[in-house]
């Protein structure tokens, strides 16, 4: 579904990624693992334009999409749910969620999608007229997923959902993930430093280490290999 | 001092706050999703105010439609400014000190604009209400212009709050205002909400100036005054927020008008300025200060 071909990406004059080739295949769940400053949120920045690769190539369902615009993604079925979560602190959570289908105009389209995200995360339902900066770290993490479900994206990237939640919270994300593939069969491609948890429920994963791929493999095969356990699993 | 008095002097100062909340609702939106203070906005009153004399007056339209024309001729000048001036300056994304001197470079341009093709004579307009409203048994009366003011202000600060809370535009608006760059993300065409910004503040502006005209003569430097006034509205209620920008314009003017009621004239500006001073003291974020959000 998503090919990504050695591409380079630079801050400035500084060269942040190497060569970097991945795949995404339809339904799948792919993991980018790596240490800080690895560079795996700026490949997600340059699948996205958001900072355009130097070289290499781009193809989402065989089409190039280098040149394309980071506000043409939705419209292409891609949903970004950014670390840090982006959300509109001061806007109520259904407007966030609004939001998420901007592009739509299809008003009985966009209410049978905001109740199927309401029907995941029951917690929105419940808030949804409450403002997005007042929710909890798990809340606004549900919101931000609710968001990029919006237009019934076929892939969604997402950067460090776990970041700074309860593993009760963790948990509870990862199984609306797992459901979404199952059972809408959404692809994936997840940035985790949570590397245990991710390999766990992932299809296939990459390890990046100074802006390249060092290891890439079947999740099952990588959870138990020696090498990535001793680096990012702590065993 | 009676009672009938004071009743009409406060609704007096309804009516100049609801002139100050057009305005500085114009201000507090283009602050909240561009990060610009407009320096020219009080020149957009005054154009505004220009634009329907020129209707009337000059072109002998009735009212109704002269002052539609003027609401239109004045976005038209807001659509020509913003994407002629202030658009190339968003291009360059962290604008720091530019839109203050362009801004104040364009409130120039507007006023010798003004002074070159219309005069340096105020003019005038008819009231568009020429009647006197009497209230409880005669004790309260207001002229048909002022009840026009408040009615028409309400009016379209009620379309302005339906419009930023309620539609799809308004959530573009805010979206853009709280992260444009996400809202980019989800297909925001950040450019054009900027420009529909600031032509729905330019156009606040352009209404209050039409609507006071007939009370105020009409002249090239009438934009100054109010657009200072409008600013300090703002500020007290809280720059960025719409709401705190039509509640500080209130409390403004209410202020201003008991304080010539029981001061002076010359003492009203004192007042605002005061009150102003002290809220900076008491909450710097002014009352509905909060991250600088729409």
């Amino acid at each position: 579904m998503l090919k990504v071909k050695s591409i380079n990406a630079f801050y400035g004059d500084i060269q942040i990624l190497h060569n970097v080739s991945l795949e995404v295949g339809k339904g799948e769940i792919v993991t980018l693992l790596g240490s800080n400053g690895a560079g795996k949120t700026t490949t997600i920045k340059a699948i996205c334009n958001l900072n355009p690769a130097k070289s290499g190539e781009i193809l989402f369902l065989d089409k190039h999409i280098e040149k394309t615009p980071s506000y043409k993604f939705p419209h292409l079925g891609i949903s970004l749910v950014p670390e840090g979560r982006h959300l509109f602190p001061d806007m109520s959570v259904k407007d966030n969620l609004l939001m998420g289908a901007y592009g739509q105009n299809d008003k009985s389209a966009i209410n049978s999608a905001l109740e199927e995200v309401y029907d995941i995360f029951p917690r929105l339902k419940e808030r949804s007229s409450q403002q997005a900066g007042t929710l909890s770290g798990g809340e606004q993490q549900m919101c931000a997923i609710g968001r990029g479900l919006m237009i019934h994206p076929m892939l969604m990237i997402l950067d460090e959902p776990s970041l700074g939640l309860a593993p009760v919270i963790v948990d509870k994300i990862f199984d609306a993930l797992k459901l979404l593939q199952t059972r809408d069969n959404v692809t994936f491609l997840l940035i985790e430093q949570n590397a245990q948890l991710a390999l766990e429920c992932s299809n296939r994963a990459y390890v990046m280490e100074n802006g390249s791929i060092v290891i890439e493999g079947k999740a099952e095969e990588m959870l138990s290999s020696k090498e990535v356990q001793k680096a990012y699993l702590g065993l | 001092m009676s009672v009938s008095y004071l009743t009409n002097q406060i609704l007096n100062g309804i009516v100049l706050g609801f002139s100050y909340a057009l305005v500085g609702a114009g201000l507090s939106l283009l602050w909240g999703t561009l990060k610009m203070i407009n320096l020219a906005h009080g020149d957009l009153y005054m154009m505004g105010a220009y634009f329907a004399w020129l209707a009337i007056r000059v072109g002998k339209i009735p009212i109704i439609p002269g002052i539609i024309i003027g609401v239109i001729c004045a976005a038209a000048l807001c659509l020509f400014i913003q994407i002629s001036t202030v658009r190339p300056l968003v291009r360059q994304g962290d604008f720091g000190m530019s839109p203050y001197i362009l801004t104040m470079g364009l409130s120039i341009l507007l006023q010798n604009t003004a002074l070159l093709v219309y005069g340096e004579r105020y003019q005038n307009i008819p009231y568009y209400l020429d009647k006197v409203y009497k209230f409880f048994n005669g004790s309260v009366t207001i002229s048909g212009q002022r009840l026009l003011i408040i009615v028409v202000s309400l009016v379209v600060i009620l379309f302005l709050m339906i419009i930023i809370k309620r539609t799809k535009l308004g959530r573009a608006i805010r979206a853009t205002a709280q992260d444009r760059e996400f809202a980019s993300m989800l297909g925001v065409n950040t450019k054009s909400v900027y420009t529909v910004t600031y032509v729905i503040s330019g156009s606040l502006a352009a209404i209050a100036g039409i609507m006071l005209a007939p009370i105020y003569s009409v002249n090239p430097w009438m934009g100054t005054a109010v657009q200072t006034k409008g600013l300090a509205c703002c500020v007290l209620g809280g720059l960025g927020s719409v709401e705190g920008a039509i509640v500080g314009g209130l409390i403004i003017g209410i202020a201003e008008s008991l304080s010539v009621t029981f001061l002076s004239k010359e003492w009203k500006d004192v007042v605002a300025y005061l009150i102003l001073i002290v809220m900076l003291w008491v909450k710097p974020s002014g009352i509905f200060g909060k991250r600088g959000a729409v």
